[in-house]
């Protein structure tokens, strides 16, 4: 019974199993927090900010390609029902993205000594574990680590406003090369290697 | 009522075969899947997923739709409104099963 309630949430869910997809992106945020930090050893400094962005964005976006045609050719495609996630799909673009933009605008702008993003992006990912079928743990870890971040500012560890920032986006990026990997390993896990005939 | 047992016995054994039941609870769970797909989900070899998947389209349970993607052939899987409908119907027994076994107490 508990295989096949992981493999309906897998096939409900392949596309979001295939974590190495976000690894591109998680590289892409943590070149770019570097890029923002201006560190003395960075060969890009001085560079615009914008410039680097869009190059690591374009390059992001291809890797993203290939690596979905290397899960289409080892793990087959799946085609999802229409409108089977069409409440999370609400959920996700008018509360979950907004709140989490707005956060770190209030972040930016307002410096209050709570974290807000940390708080909100710990909710969103709570939220996005448990509409995916709760299979895939480490999301809650990640989760934990957002909640625990909203209190550096508080206690002194780090000045709210760019500096939080900064360290959110570099973090940001590590836990989606995590994140990715995980959910890859998990795939890997349910799915089994093609047999050879008996 | 019967005893939850007697209904067990009873369950169209065309879809409660675990192999069977595994193809086609993943098929309900999306529009369609590929060959490949359904082969490393369900850790079947390639003959035992074509041989089960032969006799649910001999039932008329699911679909199967072959072409090509370049020269690479492509196999695609899917529920047929009936297979739709019976898998559905099967869950919602067995369902029915767990509870009802649940509380059930042998007759003195």
């Amino acid at each position: 019974m508990q295989d096949l309630e992981r493999m309906r949430a897998v096939t409900e869910n392949f596309f979001l199993w295939q974590g190495l997809r976000l690894v591109p992106f998680g590289v892409m945020g943590i070149f770019y927090a570097i890029q923002l930090a201006e560190p003395a050893w960075w060969p890009l400094r001085g560079l615009s900010n914008e410039l680097i962005l869009v190059a690591v964005l374009a390059l992001a976006c291809t890797a993203f390609s290939r690596i979905g045609r290397y899960y289409d050719r080892n793990f087959g495609k799946v085609r999802g029902i229409p409108g089977r996630h069409a409440r999370r799909d609400a959920v996700k673009w008018w509360i979950a993205y907004p709140a989490m933009g707005a956060s770190l605008f209030v972040d930016g702008l307002l410096k209050p000594r709570i974290f807000v993003s940390g708080l909100v992006w710990g909710a969103a990912v709570v939220a996005y574990w448990a509409s995916t079928g709760r299979g895939r743990r480490h999301y809650l870890a990640i989760a934990a680590l957002f909640f625990a971040l909203a209190g550096l500012p508080a206690l002194g560890l780090v000045e709210a406003g760019k500096p939080m920032l900064s360290l959110f986006t570099g973090l940001l990026g590590g836990i989606y090369v995590l994140a990715g990997i995980l959910d890859h390993l998990e795939l890997v896990r349910i799915v089994r290697p093609v047999r050879e005939e008996e | 009522m019967s005893a939850p047992f007697e209904r067990l016995a009873g369950l169209d054994r065309l879809v409660h075969e675990p192999a069977r039941l595994a193809i086609l609870t993943v098929l309900s769970s999306c529009r369609s899947a590929d060959f490949l797909f359904l082969q490393r989900l369900t850790g079947l070899s390639k003959g035992n997923l074509s041989s089960h998947l032969g006799k649910l389209e001999e039932a008329g349970l699911v679909a199967i739709e072959k072409d090509f993607v370049g020269k690479t052939p492509r196999t695609r899987i899917s529920l047929t409104p009936q297979g739709k409908k019976q898998i559905e119907e099967h869950w919602r027994q067995l369902d029915e099963i767990r509870i009802e076994a649940r509380s059930w107490q042998p007759q003195e």
